[in-house]
Formats: structure tokens, C-alpha cells, sequence
């Protein structure tokens, strides 16, 4: 049996060894490859740079608690962002298993040692549960909706929610989702037409893309590259740099392999064209 | 003579009601309608609070009967339910701000969930082997702009040559949304058709059969 045959019949444990290796040594020893910074990346980034200090930013979270490496990275690089801004922030989740996210990240970023203030500069509402309808209802009417914050203090004790009564009074709208896209865009951002930026998953980037060529999605953080490229705009090196090499060399591997996997094909067909042709 | 049922019929008319409220008041700007319809929302989100409430209750009675009745694996369904209750009394007892929900939180469920959806670049990676060749002209398309695709999402390539960067934008921006543009068109024409059905009660699966 010839090596290009033997390779077409390559047992999947030693690929899987492979990816392994590939995936696991650059997370223990960075070997720091080059990030670009793509169009998308720029757009979220130009639109928080673009905001003023007070403007308020609803943050939404609506993924499935298996998508954290994508998404808490991305999360932590632009909040980083918003904090350097001096905005405020409103944090709602969609999904009840993301609601632990948000104490994590008050806790990660340093939100108390940084001077931001709770229920001044930013409020958690925790789960509103009914997706589409709850976004309905949330964006109507913010008060109404979410009548009391995750610790159970009343909207009205709340000074930061007294310049925000609905949608029309956030300045951007920070969404990091992974399902209910549409729902999202269909009840918040399309019917008051505010800006809206969104971090995705690597899964749900391409579905994502039409709503930044229509104009409803303003910037697009994808997945692990998004969140290396706004860590390099930021100058600050993350998570998301960190695990790029990972990510970038497993890439280089399926790549190879695909390659490689061809031209044996293509080979061993010329082989057989020329046996039948000598028969 | 068409018999009246009482759960259905009163379930269809709240449906329909409900529905086209929704529906017309987001055409139609009227103070008093939209007033009604922002409490019908409010009420959607409160009845969907407690449909997680069913849900657990429904959760705890499947299980608890298994356990009870000692079905093959029935630990599995009794680590469920410990898990489920311990959660669930620290949740309640200091919400999910408390250190020891956060700590079952991100030390349990978020590393079982990541450690099983992380299972599938082994996957994919045998996969796209197996399947991405160049057997016919759909395929050596599907090879071409997939092998684009993931170069363009591996930075480093892109410093060796900066078309595969502008390529693979390319192919996301153009091929891919104007596909994604006729799936997306297609299936909300389909959530309307289904919406009307529904409302006119030809669907009636909606209703419990």
C-alpha cells in the first residue's frame, strides 16, 4: 500500500491526536502569530469609539452557556472598551443560564475598584424571560417590563434608569448573541432604529452578515478572531490573543489535510487511469 | 352540530385575540391599542417566568418517578435532581451573585457544557478530511471557497498574501449573504403563512393537537 492510500485511509484517532497537539501546545506556549484587524472589527470599535461619556449602552446577553470561550472573551475586551469610554451600562439577559455572566464580569473588570457605580453608571436586570416578546416589551417599555434590578432594588431607586424609560434612550445597543438574532434586530433595533454592534459565534457570523450589509448591524465581533482584533485596537492583549494561535494552527492543520487528502485522491485515481489504460 | 371545547376553544380565542392585536398595532398607531398591547406584552414575559417554573416542576416529577421506580441508570436522574435542588436553594437562598452558585455555575456546568460542544473541532476537523474532495464540480466549488474561508480566518495567512483576506471578505459579503438574504426571505414568508394559520386555526397542532 502506497503512503498517498494509506493516508486516504488515516485511522481518525491519530487526526484527533493531531488536532490536540495543535490546539493544546500554543495554549501552554504562545508562539504570538500575526492578527490583522478586519472591516467588521473596525465597525463595532468606531461605534463605541464613538460614543460620549454618559451615553448609555444596553448590553444584552442571549447564548447558550457552551459558547463562553467565544463569548465572555469578547465581552470582557468590549466592556474594557466601554469603561474607557465612561458609558453607562444596562445589562439584560435573554436566556436564564446567562445570567451568572454578568456578576462574573462586574467582578473580572474590577467594576467597583475602577469607581463604577451601581445603579449610577450600571445596572444588571438579570433574566427578563419570553425572548421576542420580552425584547418587545423591554424595548415599549423599560420600567414596566423590568419593574425591579437582580438584586431587587425598584427601577425607580435606580438613578441611572431615570434617563431611560425605553429603547429610543440608549445610545448603542451591545448584543452578544448566538440565537434569537432575529428577534432581537426585529423588536429593539429595527422598530426604534438605534445602532446596533453584536458579538457572534464563529456558527452564527455568516447568518449574522446580512444585517451589517442592510445597515441594522453597525459592527460584527466574530467569535475568537473578532476578539483578538479588538483586543489588538484596544492594546490590550487578552484571551482572545491568546487562544488565536490555537485556533489559527488547527486551521493551518484542517487545511493541510484537506490539501493532502486531494492529492491523494488525485494520484491514486491517475494510478488506477493508467493500470486500466496498460490493461 | 360542532361541539364546543371548552379548553380549545377558549385557548383559540385568546390566541386570536391576542395575535391580531399585536399584529395590527404594529401598523396602526393608536394611544389606547398600544397601551394594550404593551400590557399583553408585559403579561408574556410574566406568563413566560413561569412557564420555567412548569418546566422545573415537570423536570423534578419525570425524574423523581424514575428515581422512585429505580429504571435502568436511575443515578443519573438522582444527580439531576440533587444538582437541580442544591442550585436552586442557593439560588434562592443569595441569587446567582452568591460565590457558591457562581462556583457551581462556572466550575460545572459552563466546563461540562464548553468541554462537549469543544468535542466537535475534532469532528469537524475528520469531517471536512473525509468529506471536502474534489470528486465533482459542486465539490471542488465547496473545496475552493471552503479552504478561502478558513485561510481568511487564520490571520497569519492573510501577512503572505493579503488577497486571501480580500477573497474570503469576498465570499462572506457577497455569495454568502445573498444566500443566506433568499433562506432568510423564504422562512419569514413561512413564519407568516404559519402565524396566519394559526390565527385561522388551520394549524392545530399549536393548540394541542
Amino acid at each position: 500500500m502506497s503512503m498517498l492510500s494509506r493516508f486516504q485511509k488515516m485511522n481518525p484517532k491519530v487526526l484527533y491526536l493531531l488536532v490536540l497537539v495543535v490546539v493544546g501546545l500554543p495554549l501552554i506556549r504562545p508562539i504570538n502569530l500575526p492578527i490583522g484587524v478586519s472591516r467588521y472589527t473596525e465597525l463595532f470599535h468606531s461605534q463605541v469609539e464613538s460614543l460620549k461619556p454618559g451615553d448609555v449602552v444596553l448590553v444584552s446577553l442571549c447564548f447558550a452557556s457552551a459558547k463562553a470561550p467565544e463569548f465572555y472573551p469578547q465581552m470582557v475586551a468590549a466592556l474594557q472598551h466601554l469603561i474607557m469610554k465612561k458609558a453607562s451600562m444596562v445589562f439584560v439577559c435573554w436566556l436564564p443560564e446567562v445570567t451568572p455572566f454578568t456578576g462574573r464580569l462586574f467582578t473580572d473588570l474590577s467594576f467597583d475598584k475602577r469607581g463604577l457605580k451601581y445603579g449610577t453608571d450600571y445596572v444588571d436586570f438579570g433574566l427578563i424571560a419570553g425572548t421576542a416578546t420580552a425584547m418587545a416589551a423591554f424595548a415599549r417599555d423599560v420600567h414596566k417590563t423590568a419593574p425591579a434590578d437582580v438584586r431587587g432594588t425598584l427601577v425607580g431607586d435606580l438613578p441611572l434608569m431615570a434617563k431611560v424609560k425605553m429603547a429610543t434612550d440608549f445610545h448603542l445597543l451591545m448584543s452578544f448573541i448566538s440565537i434569537y438574532t432575529e428577534d432581537f434586530i426585529g423588536q429593539v433595533q429595527t422598530p426604534y432604529k438605534l445602532p446596533l454592534v453584536t458579538g457572534t459565534d464563529g456558527v452564527s457570523f455568516a447568518g449574522t452578515l446580512p444585517y451589517l450589509a442592510s445597515g441594522q448591524i453597525r459592527g460584527i465581533l466574530n467569535s475568537m478572531v473578532g476578539t483578538a482584533e479588538y483586543e489588538k485596537l484596544l492594546k490590550m492583549p487578552g484571551k482572545g490573543t491568546s487562544y488565536m494561535d490555537a485556533q489559527q494552527l488547527s486551521h493551518v492543520l484542517i487545511i493541510t489535510l484537506i490539501v493532502l487528502g486531494n492529492i491523494a485522491l488525485a494520484s491514486t485515481r491517475a494510478l488506477e487511469r493508467s493500470r486500466r489504460t496498460k490493461e | 352540530m360542532v361541539k364546543f371545547n371548552l379548553r380549545k376553544d377558549v385557548a383559540f380565542a385568546i390566541v386570536f385575540f391576542v395575535g391580531v392585536l399585536t399584529a395590527v398595532e404594529y401598523f396602526v398607531a393608536l394611544p389606547d391599542l398600544r397601551r394594550i398591547v404593551a400590557d399583553l406584552q408585559s403579561w408574556g414575559t410574566i406568563i413566560a417566568a413561569f412557564s420555567l417554573g412548569v418546566g422545573t416542576i415537570n423536570l423534578i416529577v419525570i425524574h423523581g418517578r424514575r428515581v422512585s421506580s429505580r429504571t435502568q441508570g436511575y443515578y443519573n436522574n438522582f444527580v439531576l435532581l440533587l444538582a437541580l435542588t442544591v442550585t436552586i436553594l442557593i439560588g434562592l437562598w443569595g441569587t446567582n451573585m452568591h460565590p457558591a452558585y457562581q462556583f457551581i455555575y462556572f466550575n460545572a456546568l459552563v466546563p461540562s457544557d464548553t468541554a462537549v460542544w469543544s468535542l466537535l473541532a475534532f469532528y469537524i476537523a475528520s469531517a471536512a478530511i473525509r468529506t471536502m474532495k474534489a470528486r465533482t464540480k459542486e465539490g471542488v466549488i465547496l473545496l475552493i471557497t471552503g479552504i478561502l474561508v478558513l485561510i481568511k480566518n487564520t490571520p497569519a495567512m492573510g501577512v503572505i498574501w493579503g488577497g486571501f483576506t480580500i477573497i474570503g471578505e469576498w465570499l462572506l459579503s457577497v455569495p454568502n449573504v445573498a444566500a443566506t438574504r433568499g433562506i432568510m426571505i423564504a422562512s419569514a414568508i413561512g413564519i407568516i403563512a404559519l402565524g396566519l394559520r394559526v390565527l385561522l386555526r388551520q394549524e392545530r397542532t399549536s393548540l394541542g393537537g
